[in-house]
């Protein structure tokens, strides 16, 4: 029988297949899928983490939107965040990295040096940039002072603390900036060469070629940036605890205090709901970007 | 053909001089919390700025240490970051190969989810997995910081390897297959040692990740004797809030491994990111 043969073979390796794939099976279910639909369910309840969940229908939604005046701000901070600090990211990334990629030999010092900030622990960074924008000791306002300026109270002023935690990631560029770096090594020689003899200057190859054939790096850049921007809590947790005046209270600070400090973990699902629709349309650009590398 | 070269020896200066001057502007941070750790309390923070400490205070770092439990944090930070990286080595090696070496149905279903939940907002998770290691009874344990690491080692990790073992030719592994190795052999004694640049790449990564949590032993481990370096770090700061030598000196030595570790494997560091971003 060798048709059977043949398919219990093919059952077998399928059975092998599930078998080493089981790990993720069990983690994508219980650690991803089934909690997407867990907030959803929660968000359309009232739970304290004790009693059951009491399904009160779109009640957390109308909330938010129209009696919690905090949600907005929170959503209006994180955008200010997260568009704030992946601009100048991305534009200073770039910069960076057209310069470096002419460093010749030097390269590879200056790579080492912009790069190391990302592995510093985040929690020890941010007490070191606590000290650089102390008002009027800090490293930071005795260099403006340098020129006369009287510089901003950073941290401590609603204006500038966004601003100030905006200040300190770019300081964590260097991720950027290899992956520039290695966009850029892709572009070939020849297309800089042809247009130099065609009397190009420096600043029109920038424009003309390498912006453009960077534009899907540019991209990906912009959009996981924003993403993980989204995530930002800590800086919060730890510099400012969310103020002064609740200007650096993100979303994610919100949803923290309000699941585990204060337990309404229906209401603050409704904000992770909220958070995840307005993200899940740069997620499926990722995902197809993704998928295209993916099939080669 | 003179001014020419001289228009480059100019451009060359502009050059080095931007690099040189944002060169100093990424090290003074890190030149100040290294500064700062050796200073005695009365040069921290003062007007006009105290470039070097006078004399250097080693003791600072003693103090430091006698101040807060470093060590045990040390060693709960370095024990979590290893049973990470093997859960993440093992787990999502092994799923990697089934989705790139093996045939099955839904495979390819199940590996774009997979991609999927790569950019998840994570937001959207926090909560009911939160829910979830408390009906387990997990929370102030570790599992929480571990259990997943070995259930695929998250999404992206599973994607860089299978990346990988695509471009392991095939024939090489059916003529082990017909001389009738199993699956696993196949998987630990072929695909595996040829993977071990792209296997090291993702230990590091998920070494670095795990270093650096702040939130989840946050929001799991309430025992302080549990704490990592983060969190222990973070109450050592309360409870200190004006000693910033001491804290610096702390903090100098929670981030002095992961600068070891930087400069010692650099090259797969900043390459394992440039792979990550090839996103095209």
């Amino acid at each position: 029988m060798p048709g059977k043969s043949i398919r219990s073979f093919w059952k077998r390796k399928s059975a092998i297949g599930y078998l080493f794939a089981a790990p993720w099976i069990i983690g994508l279910v219980c650690f991803i899928l089934g909690p997407i639909v867990a907030s959803f369910f929660l968000s359309f309840t009232t739970y304290d983490g004790i009693n059951p969940p009491k399904w009160i229908g779109f009640m957390n939604y109308k909330i938010l939107f129209t009696l919690d005046p905090s949600f907005l701000k929170a959503l209006g901070n994180t955008f200010y965040y997260m568009f704030g600090s992946v601009f100048l990211k991305v534009l200073l990334g770039l910069i960076l990295a057209v310069l470096l990629n002419n460093a010749g030999k030097f390269m590879g010092i200056f790579r080492t040096i912009f790069f190391l900030p990302v592995v510093l622990p985040a929690v020890p960074v941010m007490f070191l940039w606590m000290m650089l924008f102390n008002p009027t000791n800090g490293l930071i306002n005795q260099f403006l002072g340098i020129f006369g300026i009287n510089g901003p109270l950073w941290l401590n002023s609603p204006t500038w603390s966004k601003p100030a935690i905006i200040l300190m990631s770019l300081w964590g560029i260097g991720g950027i900036i290899v992956i520039f770096l290695a966009g850029l090594q892709g572009i070939p020689t020849e297309l800089y060469e042809a247009a130099e003899l065609d009397g190009a200057n420096k600043i029109q190859l920038f424009w003309k070629i390498t912006v453009p054939m960077l534009r899907p790096v540019i991209f990906f850049n912009v959009v996981t940036g924003l993403i993980g921007a989204s995530q930002v809590f800590a800086e919060a947790y730890i510099m400012t605890g969310g103020g002064p005046l609740e200007s650096t209270t993100f979303v994610n600070l919100m949803i923290y205090k309000l699941a585990f400090k204060d337990v309404q973990m229906g209401y603050a699902s409704a904000i992770s709901v909220v958070m995840f629709l307005i993200l899940v349309p740069l997620t499926i650009v990722l995902f197809r970007i993704y998928r295209r590398q993916a099939e080669f | 053909m003179r001014s020419q070269k001289k228009m480059r020896l100019i451009r060359e200066i502009i050059l080095y001089s931007v690099l040189t001057l944002f060169s100093v502007i990424f090290l003074v941070p890190l030149f100040w919390m290294i500064s700062t750790s050796l200073k005695p309390e009365s040069q921290v923070m003062t007007v006009p700025v105290q470039w070097l400490p006078k004399p250097p205070q080693w003791r600072n770092y003693i103090d430091a240490v006698k101040a807060f439990p470093f060590f045990r944090y040390f060693w709960n930070t370095s024990f979590l970051a290893i049973l990470n990286v093997v859960g993440t080595l093992f787990s999502a090696s092994l799923v990697a190969y089934s989705f790139s070496k093996l045939r099955w149905k839904g495979r390819n279903q199940l590996f774009y989810i997979t991609i999927a939940t790569m950019f998840i907002p994570s937001q959207v998770l926090i909560i009911p997995t939160y829910l979830i290691f408390s009906k387990l009874g997990w929370i102030n344990t570790y599992l929480p910081l571990v259990v997943p690491a070995f259930c695929g080692g998250g999404a992206f990790n599973i994607f860089l390897l299978r990346q990988f073992f695509v471009s392991i030719p095939d024939e090489l592994l059916e003529a082990a297959r017909i001389d009738g190795a199993s699956e696993f052999r196949i998987y630990s004694q072929i695909v595996l040692p040829l993977s071990k640049p792209v296997l090291f790449t993702v230990s590091i990564f998920t070494l670095l990740f795990s270093w650096n949590d702040f939130f989840g032993p946050l929001l799991y481990l309430h025992d302080p004797s549990k704490w990592t370096l983060a969190v222990g770090l973070r109450s050592f700061q309360q409870q200190y809030t004006t000693t910033w030598n001491l804290l610096m000196a702390a903090s100098t030595l929670t981030a002095l491994p992961l600068i070891i570790i930087y400069f010692i494997f650099q090259k797969s560091i900043t390459s394992g990111f440039a792979l990550s971003g090839s996103g095209k």
